[in-house]
């Protein structure tokens, strides 16, 4: 109850803040000290967001598709990896190396050439998403299933488990913890991501959006698209924080 | 109906010293034998050759006349940890090893539901490993390795991890329960008190490589009385172990 309490008390500190920061920001602009050219006052990216509110959501819908599309499949292969990796030592000692390397590649160097190959549909950006993606969640993983206690793991022996058995009882639900911690990481870099592969090359979305904004210099739609990305992301990172409650129910009674 | 019998085992790890040289010792049916011995004698490696996860250089374990040196799966065991897994419910935890076994969710907590009165657990089903004291959550292992075997246990100093007055409270409670439940057990421990307390039989282990050095019957009929340990009897044993080691 206290600790409830001591909760909410924290996060009205924090709203508190943003509050005080958004006020200084419109006063600021209304004072004619920052011109308007440059900086939009806070009320004038909320006109923005109300009056684009429709094509806003239009362009989300795909950036969201391509986002969600490319995280199920970046975390798919990724636990596959992960998986592969515990399994047989020659693999990690193969495939580990290669991992880390596709992280040093700049993203923003290899888009445009992934919608060379591939096209300005979807593809491009899932694939570039799918690489942002599963590394997190490969080494978190990992790091989960090779940490799992020795004990443990050789009572499971000695009670004749297969490792079948071993993988599901102790290191999958042991690395569950790793796991959500990657996947809050993931989602962000998702959302990011489809934003980044949109700006050089596509039709629509948010990232498409962006550049057309940028272009026209209309600094409070650009605003309203920065803020919506901001929501976008911190909504899925609520919405993993709702699924992993909800998937390790012991956690909740500590 | 069970008998445990390790005949002549000797283990080294990586070709290099013995740890553990000529040892032979055996369980009979419904019996408490305890392996006493000091530390770095090679209580843990005998321990794990036993429970099949060593492969013994030299000699066999044998379970009722089979040989099951470096077969895991046959005997269960329960160490000073409890082991048991933070996200499964002690019930869970508990029928783990049905759960192995294949045995239907269901059927297997059912079946593990039978014996939580017994083992003092009772209202615990539900709850998580971290909602119990130290003292339940052995009881819980320990109901976990009965669950695997109703034949043959292995005991690792189950109990030294807990405070004085609980291991005193465990020690009453196991010899209770052990006597319903007539499970053979191989106990070890460094506790000298412990070991004549508990054992119909005790095993001493010593030196380097580790030997069987001396094998003591403790002539205390059971079930034994509360203050068998403040007893004359209890001393000379205590005396005769002390000498030996």
């Amino acid at each position: 109850m206290r600790r409830k309490l001591q909760n909410t008390t924290n996060k009205l500190w924090s709203a508190a803040a943003v509050i005080v920061i958004l006020i200084l920001w419109q006063f600021a602009c209304s004072a004619g000290m920052i011109s308007k050219f440059l900086l939009p006052s806070p009320l004038d990216v909320a006109k923005a967001f109300a009056s684009e509110f429709p094509l806003l959501m239009e362009n989300a819908k795909v950036t969201l598709a391509e986002a969600f599309i490319g995280l199920l499949s970046g975390v798919l292969i990724g636990f596959f990896m992960a998986v592969i990796m515990d399994r047989f030592e020659k693999m990690y000692q193969a495939l580990y190396p290669l991992v880390v390397l596709t992280q040093t590649i700049p993203t923003v160097a290899i888009a445009p050439l992934l919608v060379l190959w591939f096209g300005y549909e979807m593809m491009p950006k899932i694939i570039l998403i799918v690489i942002v993606t599963f590394f997190p969640v490969t080494v978190s993983l990992l790091d989960g299933f090779r940490s799992a206690d020795r004990d443990t793991l050789n009572l499971l022996r000695a009670m004749g488990a297969s490792k079948i058995q071993i993988f599901w009882t102790v290191k999958f639900p042991g690395a569950l913890n790793q796991f959500f911690a990657s996947l809050r990481i993931a989602v962000s870099y998702a959302v990011v991501g489809a934003v980044i592969s949109e700006w050089l090359g596509g039709f629509s979305g948010l990232g498409v959006y962006m550049t057309r904004v940028r272009k026209a210099f209309s600094f409070d739609k650009m605003f309203a698209v920065i803020f919506l990305i901001s929501a976008i992301s911190l909504l899925l990172m609520w919405m993993v924080d709702l699924v992993q409650r909800k998937c390790m129910p012991w956690e909740e009674r500590k | 109906m069970s008998e445990l019998k390790v005949a002549n085992v000797a283990f080294a790890y990586e070709k290099q010293k013995n740890i553990i040289e000529d040892i032979s010792i055996e369980l009979h049916d419904n019996e408490i034998v305890c392996l006493l011995g000091t530390s770095g004698s090679g209580k843990t490696t005998l321990f794990n050759v036993i429970a099949g996860l060593l492969v013994p250089d030299q000699g066999g374990v044998f379970l009722d006349g089979e040989d099951i040196s470096g077969k895991p799966g046959h005997i269960s065991y329960m160490l000073q940890k409890d082991l048991l897994l933070p996200y499964k419910t002690i019930e869970d935890n508990v029928a783990l090893p049905l759960f192995i076994k294949g045995e239907r969710k269901k059927e297997a907590r059912i079946k593990v539901g039978a014996f939580f009165e017994q083992f003092g657990l009772e209202g615990t089903q539900k709850k998580y490993p971290h909602q119990l004291s130290g003292g339940m959550r052995q009881r819980a292992a320990l109901l976990r390795t009965y669950m695997f075997s109703k034949d043959v246990a292995l005991l690792d100093e189950p109990f030294s991890a807990l405070d004085t007055l609980t291991k005193s409270e465990m020690h009453k409670w196991y010899l209770d329960v052990m006597d319903e439940i007539r499970l053979s057990t191989l106990f070890i421990t460094h506790d000298i008190d412990e070991a004549i307390l508990l054992s119909d039989r005790i095993y001493l282990l010593a030196g380097n490589p580790g030997r069987i050095t001396e094998e003591i019957r403790i002539d205390e009929p059971k079930p034994r009385r509360k203050d068998f340990n403040l007893t004359e009897g209890f001393l000379e044993y205590k005396k005769r172990i002390l000498e030996k080691l």
